[in-house]
């Protein structure tokens, strides 16, 4: 036979291959039935690699349900006034009146001051040199701010009537440690702007503000006393009511400084918190108190509102990062510090 | 009579130069049996596997049971092989883990048929091998002789237009390859086109049309 004399089959159009679902099925339930061992194999190697990439997410999830949870437990509704700074730059004093204004405020259920006192520094006993002031800051603070805080003592106890006469003192969490001072027993005393006080409580980890945790509490009355403060507050805590938050936020900075009301800031803890979280790659699970948060601007006046609740995550680390001092975005592995705001007097050292 | 593969001078070439088919012309005839021998290394697998479009060819042209296989899809080329080719390997490549009759089932799944109807077919296809009473053997209980007959049930159970046989007798003793070859015969006289590569001269002796390679070139052709 030649090439010639050939002729070419009939150039049809290619059928197909087909392989109907079913007989895919069956010839893959085959596979796994005729090779039980490699099957049995192959689904533990699946089991365990699925169950160390739950594992590794689970661990920071349950993290950061911890932290949410944590929050939550704390309370959302508390609001932090600062004072922040002039178009020009210069630092905004808060009125010594804001804090009776603040109290006197419909829906403000409770709220603590802290006066910043500069002049004075902490040490362990006065042989510490004096550069040495491990970056402990001195407040002077009444006696709820652990209760508008939603801090609790881990050993002694807070401020009372006591302290407004007598140099008492109390410790942040981190100023015990850098103090080495574990307890309150005995007679423990610090060397606090040339005077000796005595430490009568430690507190906990202040979780919605930690900057209070390196700093050691006096009573009011006896920093103006001892150290000539001015009762201008630093900082302001309010605690509103729930379901009044934003409307409460809207009028803090007016109720606070009438006259300059654009130099207060008001911020929410608790956003900050969840914004930190969020920004972990999960977007925190939605509580009543987040539900409808809010960053707000003093500044502008208005409150800038995220579109939906818990839906966006770059929304809220954006928007917490608006409402947070300038220094704490350049450090977003640390609280921000309210010491380093531009409103803030200069640090201790 | 209508040719069932063609090739036209058709290069297969490898990286680096390696040609591995250099123009080789060819045409095989519906029902045509023909052996090819040659060393090691000169083209015959490579020519096999270009006429099965186990591989494409680098130039030329390949026409298989009438189709331009240059112009098909991967797809077109899978069904041109699941309707129109059967392969028989040295080495079986059966499923030791299944029975005879699944395993020449299993060499239909392509066509879209129902199990059912694939097993019939595989039934008969084996009977007409002579393993009747090893349908439902698995692979590791049966001799060579009987796994490569499992494996020419397998290539003519869906009645191919070409069976393409690569040394199907060279992992069998010479009782064993010569009823192979015998059946390959027998089955081909049907009306399937066979092209068998083999290293054993008394076997091309066989075969009414032999092709000898050298270098990846056919050094001759009893057609020519």
């Amino acid at each position: 036979m030649t090439a010639t004399t050939a002729r070419l089959a009939r150039p049809d159009r290619i059928a197909p291959a087909r392989l109907p679902l079913s007989q895919l099925i069956s010839t893959a339930l085959q596979a796994l039935r005729t090779r039980r061992l490699r099957a049995a194999l192959s689904a533990l190697g699946i089991a365990i690699g699925i169950g160390a990439m739950v594992a590794v997410v689970g661990i920071s999830a349950s993290a950061q349900a911890n932290l949410i949870a944590e929050i939550d437990a704390l309370g959302t509704n508390l609001l932090r006034l600062t004072p922040g700074q002039t178009l020009l730059g210069a630092n905004e004093v808060l009125p010594a009146t804001s804090v009776p204004m603040i109290g006197h405020m419909q829906n403000v259920l409770s709220d603590a001051a802290v006066y910043q006192v500069s002049s004075a520094n902490v040490y362990r006993n006065p042989l510490v040199p004096t550069a040495q002031t491990g970056g402990i800051g001195v407040d002077a603070a009444g006696e709820n701010l652990p209760e508008v805080m939603s801090a609790t003592m881990t050993s002694g106890h807070f401020l009372d009537s006591v302290s407004d006469r007598f140099p008492e003192a109390v410790l942040g969490a981190e100023a015990a440690d850098v103090l080495q001072i574990g307890h309150v027993g005995g007679h423990v005393m610090l060397y606090l702007g040339n005077t000796w006080f005595t430490v009568v409580g430690i507190m906990s980890s202040a979780t919605l503000d930690t900057s209070l945790d390196s700093t050691v509490f006096i009573s009011l009355p006896v920093a103006e006393r001892m150290f000539a403060v001015q009762p201008n507050p630093s900082e302001i805590y309010v605690r509103a009511n729930q379901n009044q938050v934003p409307q409460v936020s809207n009028l803090l900075a007016a109720t606070a400084d009438p006259q300059q009301s654009d130099g207060v800031q008001v911020s929410r803890p608790s956003d900050a918190l969840e914004a930190r979280a969020a920004a972990k790659g999960q977007s925190p699970r939605c509580s009543p108190g987040s539900a409808r948060s809010r960053c707000w601007s003093a500044r502008s006046g208005s409150p800038t509102s995220w579109s939906s609740a818990c839906s966006s995550a770059a929304a809220r680390s954006a928007c917490a990062a608006r409402s947070a001092p300038p220094d704490a975005t350049s450090q977003p592995n640390s609280w921000p510090n309210p010491r380093s705001w531009p409103c803030s007097a200069a640090s201790p050292a | 009579m209508s040719i069932a593969l063609s090739l036209e001078a058709v290069s297969k070439e490898y990286p680096g130069e390696v040609f591995a088919l250099r123009d080789v012309s060819v045409q095989v005839t519906r029902g045509e049996q023909v052996a090819v021998v040659g060393p090691s290394g000169s083209g015959k697998t490579t020519m096999l596997t270009v006429m099965g479009t186990l591989e494409r060819a680098t130039r030329g042209e390949v026409r298989v049971a009438g189709h331009d296989v240059a112009g098909a899809s991967d797809a077109e080329l899978a069904g041109l092989r699941a309707h129109q080719v059967g392969f028989v390997f040295q080495e079986f490549h059966l499923h030791d883990a299944v029975a005879a009759l699944d395993n020449v089932a299993l060499g239909m799944l392509y066509t879209g048929r129902p199990l059912s109807q694939r097993r019939e077919a595989a039934r008969a296809a084996l009977e007409r091998v002579g393993l009747r009473h090893r349908l439902m053997h698995r692979p590791p209980m049966m001799s060579g002789g009987e796994r490569q007959r499992v494996a020419i049930a397998r290539a003519i159970a869906k009645r191919p237009l070409i069976v393409l046989a690569d040394e199907p007798t060279g992992n069998l003793d010479s009782k064993s390859g010569g009823e192979v070859i015998d059946l390959l015969h027998e089955l081909a006289s049907d009306g399937a086109t066979l092209v068998l590569i083999t290293h054993e001269e008394t076997i091309a002796a066989g075969f009414a049309r032999r092709i000898q390679m050298r270098d990846g070139e056919i050094a001759f052709d009893e057609a020519q």
